[in-house]
This record gives C-alpha cells, sequence and structure tokens, in this order.
C-alpha cells in the first residue's frame, strides 16, 4: 500500500490511481481541516504544503506526493497551542464563515516564512491565491500583518 | 461510467519515452497536472494509462549556461520567477511566470506542461517565442531541435510525436543588450489571457535593432509570430523607433489576429486589443533599453 507522510507521521493509505491528493486527506485520513471548494486550483481552499511549498492539493494525484512530506492546517501548532497564524486570524476576525480560512492559514504562513515583515501591498498580493466569498479579504490581510507582527515579537521573547 | 487510468512512475526520463513509445495514445504525460486535472475531471482527457512525470527531477532546473538559460521541462512557474537574477531575460520570464494562475499552483504548474498544453492562450508562448527560444524533443530515436514557433501547431496541438517528449527549453543570448516584454488582458487574476502579446528588441553593437519579435496569444489556434510587424523594428535606431512607427508595427500585428467570439471576449474585443497590448509591449522594450518614451 503507499505510504503517505502527513504532518510528520506515515500513514499506510489505500487509494486509486486518479484520486486527488485533497480527497484522500479528508476521505481517506479523516483531515478535513483542508476544505475543498472550486476544485479546480482557483480559490486556494485547499492549501496544504508538499515538502514545504503551498499547494492546491486538489491539482494533485495522491500518487505523486509518495516520499514527500504533506502538511495540513492540523499540522500547525505545538502542544495543543495554535500557531501564531492561527491565533491572529482569530484577533483580527479574518473571517466570516471560516470555510476558506484554512487555506488562507496555510497560504499566510508559507509567505510569512519568506516575507517576515510585508507591506499590505505584499500581503495583499499574496493572498490574491485565494478567494473568500464572504469578502472578509480587508481582515484577512489584517490578520496577515498581525502574524507577522507578532511572529517577529515572539523571535524576541525566545531568542 | 466509473473512470479509471493506470498510473505508471518511470524513474528516468528514457524510461518515460519507453513507456510512452510502449502506450502512444492511450497514455499521457502528466506532469504537474494542473491542466491534466481539470481535463481529466472534466472528461476532455480520458487516457488508460498515466505516466507521472513528476518524479522526474532532472528535469527540473533553471540555469545559465554561458549566453543561454536553460529550462527543464518540468521546472516549475515558481521555479521560473525564484530565478528572475539570470541576466535581462530571465526577469521578463519571472515577470510572465508571475501573471500564471496562483502562488499555490505556481509551484506544481510547469514550464513543460504549458508548453505541451498547447493552449493558444498559454502565456509563456509569447514570451519565449519573441526570446527566439528553442525546443529539445527527446524520441525513441535520439534528441531533435526546433524553435518554439513551430513546435505549437493548434489548438490542444504541438509537434510532439506519440513517442516524444519534451525535455528543455533553450533561450539564448541572456546577456545581450536586449529587452522583452509581455502584457495580456484577463478577466480575473486566476484567469487566462483573453489577448495577449509581446515584445522583444535585441540592439546589435552599433545602437540599431539586430532582432525583434513580436508575438500574440490568443488571437489564432496557435501562438502567432507576427514577422512582418518584427521586420519594421530591425535596423531602426532607439531613437527612430517612434510613436508612428510604434502605431504602424501594432497595426501589422492586428491585422495578422484571427481572433474568435467565446463566452470570454468578442473577436471584435480581442482584435482591438491586440494593437493596444502590443503598443504598450514595444514602449516597455523600449524604456527598459534606455531609449525615450
Amino acid at each position: 500500500m503507499p505510504l503517505l507522510n502527513v504532518n510528520g507521521r506515515d500513514f499506510d493509505v489505500d487509494f486509486q490511481p486518479h484520486e486527488t491528493l485533497s480527497s484522500v486527506l479528508r476521505d481517506k485520513l479523516n483531515l478535513i481541516g483542508t476544505k475543498v471548494s472550486c476544485g479546480e486550483g482557483e480559490c486556494g481552499s485547499c492549501t496544504i504544503f508538499i515538502d514545504g511549498a503551498p499547494t492546491t492539493s486538489c491539482l494533485v494525484l495522491a500518487g505523486q506526493v509518495e516520499g514527500k512530506a504533506i502538511t495540513t492546517i492540523e499540522g500547525l501548532g505545538e502542544n495543543g497551542k495554535l500557531d501564531l497564524v492561527q491565533q491572529a486570524f482569530i484577533d483580527e476576525q479574518g473571517f466570516q464563515c471560516g470555510y476558506c480560512t484554512p487555506g488562507f492559514i496555510m497560504a499566510a504562513k508559507a509567505f510569512l516564512e519568506e516575507n517576515p515583515d510585508p507591506t499590505e501591498d505584499e500581503a495583499n498580493d499574496a493572498m490574491s491565491g485565494n478567494i473568500c466569498r464572504c469578502g472578509a479579504h480587508p481582515y484577512i490581510v489584517k490578520s496577515v500583518l498581525k502574524a507577522a507582527h507578532d511572529i517577529k515579537q515572539h523571535k524576541r521573547l525566545v531568542y | 461510467m466509473t473512470r479509471y487510468f493506470e498510473y505508471l512512475r518511470p524513474k528516468t526520463v528514457s524510461e518515460a519515452v519507453e513507456l510512452k513509445a510502449l502506450h502512444g495514445d492511450s497514455a499521457k504525460f502528466w506532469a504537474g497536472g494542473t491542466d491534466m486535472m481539470l481535463q481529466w475531471k472534466g472528461g476532455v482527457v480520458s487516457p488508460d494509462y498515466c505516466i507521472d512525470l513528476s518524479y522526474l527531477t532532472e528535469l527540473r532546473y533553471v540555469q545559465q549556461d554561458g549566453n543561454s538559460l536553460r529550462i527543464g521541462a518540468l521546472a516549475t512557474l515558481d521555479d521560473i520567477d525564484r530565478n528572475s537574477g539570470l541576466g535581462a531575460l530571465s526577469a521578463t520570464l519571472g515577470a510572465t511566470a508571475r501573471l500564471m494562475c496562483t502562488q499555490q499552483s505556481r509551484t506544481i504548474a510547469t514550464l513543460g506542461g504549458n508548453l505541451c498544453n498547447g493552449s493558444p492562450s498559454a502565456d509563456m508562448y509569447p514570451t519565449l517565442v519573441v526570446m527566439g527560444a528553442v525546443v529539445k524533443i527527446l524520441g525513441p530515436n535520439g534528441e531533435r531541435t526546433m524553435p518554439l514557433d513551430e513546435f505549437h501547431t493548434g489548438v490542444r496541438k504541438t509537434a510532439l510525436a506519440d513517442d516524444e517528449i519534451l525535455v528543455e527549453i533553450v533561450v539564448p543570448e541572456i546577456d545581450a543588450k536586449s529587452a522583452g516584454h509581455y502584457n495580456r488582458v484577463a478577466r480575473t487574476v486566476v484567469d487566462i489571457a483573453l489577448v495577449s502579446s509581446a515584445a522583444f528588441i535585441k540592439l546589435g553593437d552599433n545602437g540599431v535593432v539586430e532582432r525583434a519579435g513580436i508575438a500574440l496569444g490568443g488571437v489564432a489556434p496557435t501562438v502567432l509570430r507576427v514577422v512582418e510587424a518584427e521586420n519594421m523594428l530591425l535596423g531602426k535606431t532607439l531613437a527612430s523607433i517612434d510613436e508612428a512607427l510604434i502605431a504602424d508595427i501594432s497595426q501589422q500585428a492586428m491585422s495578422s489576429a484571427v481572433a474568435i467570439t467565446d463566452i470570454r471576449a468578442s473577436k471584435e474585443y480581442r482584435t482591438e486589443m491586440t494593437s493596444v497590448l502590443t503598443k504598450r509591449a514595444i514602449r516597455h522594450c523600449i524604456e527598459e533599453l534606455g531609449g525615450t518614451e
């Protein structure tokens, strides 16, 4: 059976050759934090990391990630504590219905690792691969900027 | 009806060619999958065999080789974006890549896939065609090369035979005194281009245009190189490429367009925008080369 590494753990998973990574994560591994909205790679709801790179999992065959490290929204945070990006979305109310939120948080997490001190324009641009149908975009961008601030503060305290 | 394909994972490029030669058109190469998955889900393609290329890391590179840029067919759009610093022309390639789909799809979408999918509005075609890019193709009988503008032969059609694979795209003369620019009109950020245009100008040592490129996307079954428009730039100094000449060249480009009306735009709009986008592309090239605008 194929072996998938998800959030640091190996899983033996049985799937059909044409099954998408998003459906295997949701239906076979019960990791339903990854959402599927458009199923065409346009809305970003299904964003996960493959070897650290943000990827629309609805466009990937599950067979294409054998031997690679998958991270889903469930893999963020440590010891039961939310990741600072997740907490910032709560603090700034960066969502309304919440369906697109995991995808936005994954995209934001990847973005902030590359650009820890973004301008508002850069944050806007970085979030353009995700669609929020409730229209919470201004709050989402505020959340990203808050997260950037909190991560910097946290680093200062820890190191 | 349950649809199904058999999944094959070659470990080397030659193994991929062997598998394709064995299964012919009942097999499809599957790279990043950003086009293939949609076509599979939509029932546009129903291969019996999926030959997954995503493990062929030997074809995933963007590297400068002397005065050329060599891009492996499996380099992602994100790879191209991240290698925007390898000579002036790679910046134009990076800017084109950034216009395409979304960040989280650019990490899987490949350059080879964009070209082999053969869409008339594929963004990478005009940009690479004006630069004079050449493609390297591998088949059971070895390698062959051809100019990219001959590679695209129709809607969803390329010059690849059933048993061949695109392995590399080579952009020549990246360190010359040259500039390229691609621009397009699309409905939304993530949508495909309705119409697009790219221009390229290379100056010789004597300061006159030695090589020029004008190519259009979305206004013909294939990417459309407009040689007549290119010729109008040859031998000119930057200063002599004035607004009147730019207008004439754009008119020439527009008259080559054979646009159609579809759900995205009308024939008339596409044709008109061909001229607008070509003007902008030429102006950008001149500006980048330090000419007066």
